[in-house]
């Protein structure tokens, strides 16, 4: 069997997993929240940008629009919610997300009916051949915005003012605060640009797998699984997670005897990595008890 | 903050000024493009007299899977829709039907529970245009000690076609996927057939078999029968799994959003080729031709009932009776069509009957004695009848998507199910297809 | 002792919520509007969903651990009922009790590696692994008395249906088979929780290096109390089994699960009244919600919102506020008359 094509898709969907995990990330080092709600928040704006095309908008305005609907969900949730999650320890943080994602689900579900949907971006009718292995436009978009996006974080948190306050609550939120940080400004920052991080890879994930909102909001999982690989702390091991768990469960459902669990690829690979992490913890605390 | 703030606010107000200006509705919603405009005939609803009925209220229901990720709602919404009308037309010999329905939320143990429900409050004489996509046999269960009968819009799994007070008007999956295999026998383009399915027990693997039985009957060579999960997000590898079999057609047996996922995927790889692709009647909706797009042109679907579009008595009372007691915006599909044959059939029934001795029992017994019903929205005469198992609609008909919407391809044709010997001998023995 | 036992407070609140448990158990059917049909079945599943959710409460409340799996064990729980039973046909309660076993013995499997695991890596782990759940579930299906492991009939042949324990054939019957079923599992749990090993349970959540200072095992602590909420949850699939006799995949998604954890903090996670509070949110409040006319869907973004606001506000949920609300009313007014006046 020619495994190219899978290979191809499994990168360009661990790309989009990456690019929404680097979005996890910047948010839960600045605000110290694991955002449980990144796949509905990118539902949610995959479904705004199909409902505006369908009322005859330009796709362009619609997709503009969609990404700034995830910005704006994000950074309200994080206005109305932020103040108090500041008070409660991670554990709780992330929990509150879980609400949010149930209240978008039930949303997204009460407003758009089970019919057949599909957001069929413009770069996607544009494809080629590439030994064997069909691809278009907006396959590469997505391994080009991954990347860009990635670097992009990494230099916007090292030379702007914002980065670099970003980076200054993520290693110690009070004294951050002691030295004037603005701390509030930076937290909605994070909630923002997480969001719009979010509806990105919502409609990109959208146009590539399935426009459903059960589906889309559990993406969550492989999401989450490539930043569990880039422990919590790495933009480019997450990258690299991403683009493993996106490889790993296209080239598992390659092969008919094992593909009905490829969904699990993205739990076993994550539960593996933080088992090997918290192996090594567990060390540290034997030190302590000898 | 109060940048973001401002910033926000802005987004919102923009995003407000060019949805509005954007827009341009194209056609009224509801409305279907190409049918016939409705007369005023079409809005006599049973006794037809144009009198409200004011006497002691029918209970009726209904359990159909409206939240939960799938919606049936639009059968028992069309039989509501039906049933107000003839309210509104003198009722049954006076009395007005109460509808309602439950919705069990795609979870069967609370199928079970509604059907507990309305099994144990006496008033409900019968239930009309239910619509579940799970736990027929449960529910079954529950009728059966209550002596309750449904006249089901919409049943998909198994059970709704073999339970002894459940009886659907439509036709269902298997049947649907074997008519379309059918009619590319017909066609001549059945050398080799590929089958795509769902695993979901009672209903995936129903169907899959129905075609596994039929290819070896009939010789056709399967050259797939695949079973994938519901939660898949990759079609790849079924794509390329049928790019390698390479069949002269294919048929889809999934709900419609993963049919058009399918269908992207394949467009994606250009896999069309020389396959005629189909699907079962769950896609054949309005709005499925325009979502797949035009690389898709020539797409056939099955229909369990007459084409939305069709202009025959039945069917254009029933498209008058939306317009008319329905939201704009309810689905105008088979299911509408369904719930709304069911909810005909049900009043035909007891308009000859003494208003005044409607019970569960004399209800019940009316209901049984149906057999030899005609509408031209069905092909062959619907019938219920006391069995094990009911399955009277298995004649359909066959579209086809040409610019963005679906035409008749093909009119009535008897489907052939090898495990269904068993009806086709009741039909005759009891002479079930005559009044 | 056992009058000193008897004196303490905690005692005989457990031993008041014993017996009001079984007098609603017993009683609630024969009370008119309650003792037929929907609502009677929806009390019963409620009933059922309060020992996952106890299950749920326990490990939360008292360990400080995250489950978001807790749906995919009740399927497991049933999934090896049916299995048992269309294997053997034993009674129910003997294969109740096996499949209370065999769920014990799947969540302490699936929980080992992440024993070692606390706070977030936890939850993480929990959610995927519902994730998974619902891939094996759809994967597998539910027995219904076909052959081969998986025991599914497929293709042409109709599901044989598990009949209902002998003791709860009707519906009244099976409420009351159910109530008194959860009512004493639940007095079980309590009473676990108040001698020792709940005890070990309330030092290791307040302080892991604390507790293993005092030479706790909190490994093996920890085993157990999955192994005892599993098999909790193991009971709640075999009732669930039995209610229909028949199970479907598609009442046990990752999404459900979510939503359990969502009500139990919503009803509280310190005590068992708030599972029993959560089993009425996730199960009775949609139905009630559907029966005056609200879309089923908005039950999600209720339950949500409400998740939200217990986590940032109301830590011990509405049992919490319940039970401040007794203690004050119990309070003699005089010990605060400043608050009076002011």
């Amino acid at each position: 069997m020619n495994l190219l094509p899978f290979v191809v898709a499994g990168l360009v969907i661990g790309s989009v997993y990456a690019l929404s995990g680097v979005g996890v990330l910047v948010l839960y080092r600045t605000t110290g929240v694991l955002n449980f709600a990144h796949g509905a928040v990118g539902g949610m704006a995959a479904l705004l940008v199909w409902q505006m095309v369908e009322l005859r908008m330009q796709p362009p305005v619609a997709i503009a629009l969609g990404v700034a609907a995830g910005a704006a969900i994000a950074l309200l949730f994080g206005l109305v919610a932020g103040p108090f999650l500041a008070r409660v320890d991670q554990l709780r943080k992330a929990i509150a997300t879980l609400g949010l994602a149930l209240a978008l689900l039930g949303l997204m579900l009460f407003v758009w009916n089970d019919k057949a949907r599909t957001i069929r971006l413009e770069s996607s009718r544009i494809s080629f051949d590439v030994a064997g292995a069909r691809v278009n436009v907006t396959q590469l978009v997505c391994l080009g915005l991954a990347l860009l996006v990635v670097v992009g974080t990494l230099l916007a948190l090292r030379y702007t003012s914002t980065g670099t306050s970003m980076r200054a609550l993520a290693s110690d939120r009070e004294l951050a605060a002691v030295v004037g940080t603005n701390v509030r400004l930076v937290e909605n920052t994070a909630w923002a640009i997480s969001g719009a991080v979010a509806g990105v890879s919502g409609i990109l994930l959208a146009d590539q797998t399935r426009l459903e909102p059960a589906f889309l909001t559990f993406l969550i999982i492989p999401e989450l699984a490539a930043v569990v690989i880039g422990r919590f702390v790495s933009l480019w091991l997450t990258l690299v997670g991403g683009l493993a768990v996106g490889v790993g469960q296209s080239l598992v459902s390659a092969w008919p005897t094992v593909s009905a669990f490829s969904t699990a690829v993205p739990f076993v690979v994550a539960t593996i990595v933080i088992l090997v992490a918290a192996r090594r913890r567990v060390v540290t605390v034997r030190v302590v008890r000898t | 903050m109060n940048r973001i703030l401002r910033a926000t606010a802005a987004l919102g107000v923009g995003a407000l000024v060019v949805t509005l200006s954007a827009c341009v509705p194209e056609s009224d919603p509801g409305t279907i493009q190409g049918a016939p405009s409705a007369a005023a005939d079409d809005l006599k609803c049973g006794l037809g007299t144009g009198e409200q009925a004011a006497g002691e209220p029918i209970k009726v229901a209904a359990v159909a899977t409206a939240s939960g990720g799938v919606d049936f709602s639009s059968s028992p919404n069309s039989a509501k829709a039906y049933f107000d009308c003839v309210n509104d037309n003198g009722g049954i010999n006076g009395r007005p039907i109460e509808y309602e329905f439950g919705d069990d939320a795609l979870d069967p143990t609370k199928t079970a529970q509604l059907a507990a429900g309305y099994a144990s409050d006496e008033s409900v004489v019968a239930l009309v245009g239910d619509a579940t996509f799970v736990g027929c046999d449960v529910a079954n269960v529950e009728y059966k000690k209550a002596g309750l009968y449904s006249i089901t819009g919409v049943g998909v799994p198994q059970a709704c076609f073999e339970s002894s007070n459940i009886a659907p008007v439509n036709a269902g999956p298997r049947t649907s996927a074997l008519a379309v295999l059918q009619y590319f026998e017909r066609q001549g383009q059945a050398d080799t057939f590929f089958a795509v399915g769902l695993n979901t027990r009672g209903n995936g693997d129903w169907a899959a078999d129905g075609i596994e039985k039929y290819t070896a009957e009939a010789g056709i060579d399967l050259v797939g029968n695949v079973l994938s999960d519901p939660a898949e997000s990759n079609y790849l590898p079924l794509v390329s799994q049928i790019k390698q079999a390479g069949p002269t057609s294919l048929v889809i047996v999934d709900p419609a959003p993963i049919t058009a996922s399918i269908l992207a995927a394949a467009e994606q790889q250009d896999a069309k080729g020389d396959i005629q692709w189909a699907c079962t009647a769950s896609c054949y909706d309005a709005q499925f031709g325009e979502q797949i797009g035009d690389y898709w042109e020539g797409f056939v679907s099955n229909s369990e009932l007459a084409l939305v579009t069709a202009d025959s008595k039945d069917a254009n009372q029933w498209r008058a009776v939306m317009d008319e007691y329905a939201d704009a915006d309810a689905p105008r599909d088979t299911f509408s069509q369904a719930g709304f044959l069911a909810a005909k059939i049900f009043v035909d029934t007891l308009l000859p009957l003494d208003a005044d001795t409607l019970d569960r029992e004399t209800v019940s017994e009316a209901v049984l004695g149906v057999k030899g019903y005609e509408s031209d929205l069905l092909c062959a005469p619907w019938y219920y009848g006391e069995a094990d198992e009911h399955h009277a609609n298995h004649a359909t008909r066959t579209a086809g998507i040409e610019a963005g919407a679906y035409v008749e391809l093909e009119g009535c044709q008897d489907v052939t199910d090898p495990d269904m010997a068993g009806i086709l001998e009741r039909e005759q023995s009891e002479g079930l297809l005559n009044k | 002792m056992s009058q000193v036992f008897l004196a303490r407070a905690d005692v005989r609140g457990a031993l008041v919520g014993l017996v009001l448990g079984l007098a609603l158990a017993l009683g609630l059917p024969a009370l008119p509007g309650v003792g037929a049909g929907l609502s009677l079945r929806t009390l019963t599943v409620c009933a059922i969903y309060a020992l996952a959710a106890a299950g749920v409460g326990v490990l939360y409340g008292r360990l400080g651990l995250v489950s978001i799996m807790q749906i995919g064990l009740v399927a497991v729980g049933g999934w090896v009922t049916l299995r048992i039973y269309h294997a053997t046909h034993l009674p129910f309660e003997v294969v109740m009790v096996l499949a209370a076993l065999v769920t014990a013995v799947v969540g302490v499997l699936v929980g080992l590696p992440a024993l070692r695991l606390s706070g977030l890596s936890l939850a993480i782990v929990t959610l995927m692994v519902a994730g998974a759940l619902e891939v094996l579930v759809t994967y597998a299906g539910f027995p219904n008395g076909g052959d081969g492991f998986l025991g599914r009939a497929s293709g042409g042949t109709l599901a044989a249906i598990m009949p209902r324990p002998a003791l709860g054939q009707s519906d009244d019957d099976f409420f009351r088979y159910v109530g008194v079923a959860v009512v004493v599992v639940l007095a079980l749990l309590r009473w676990l929780l108040m001698v020792r090993p709940g005890r070990t349970w309330a030092a290791i959540r307040q302080g892991e290096a604390g507790a293993v200072s005092l030479g706790v095992n909190t490994v093996a602590h920890r085993l157990f109390a999955l192994a005892v909420t599993s098999a909790v949850t193991g009971v709640a699939g075999a009732l669930l089994a039995a209610s229909s006799g028949i199970l479907d995949p598609a009442s046990f998604k990752a999404q459900q699960s979510v939503l359990l954890f969502a009500t139990v903090l919503i009803g509280g996670v310190f005590s068992l009244l708030g599972a029993v509070i959560g089993g009425l949110l996730f199960y009775g409040l949609p139905q009630l919600l559907s029966t005056v006319g609200v879309d089923g869907n908005l039950v999600f973004v209720v339950l949500g919102l409400g998740l939200v606001q217990a986590i940032t506000t109301t830590q011990a949920g509405i049992a919490g506020q319940l039970g401040g609300l007794w203690r004050r009313l119990r309070q003699p007014r005089p010990r605060r008359p400043r608050e009076v006046t002011a």
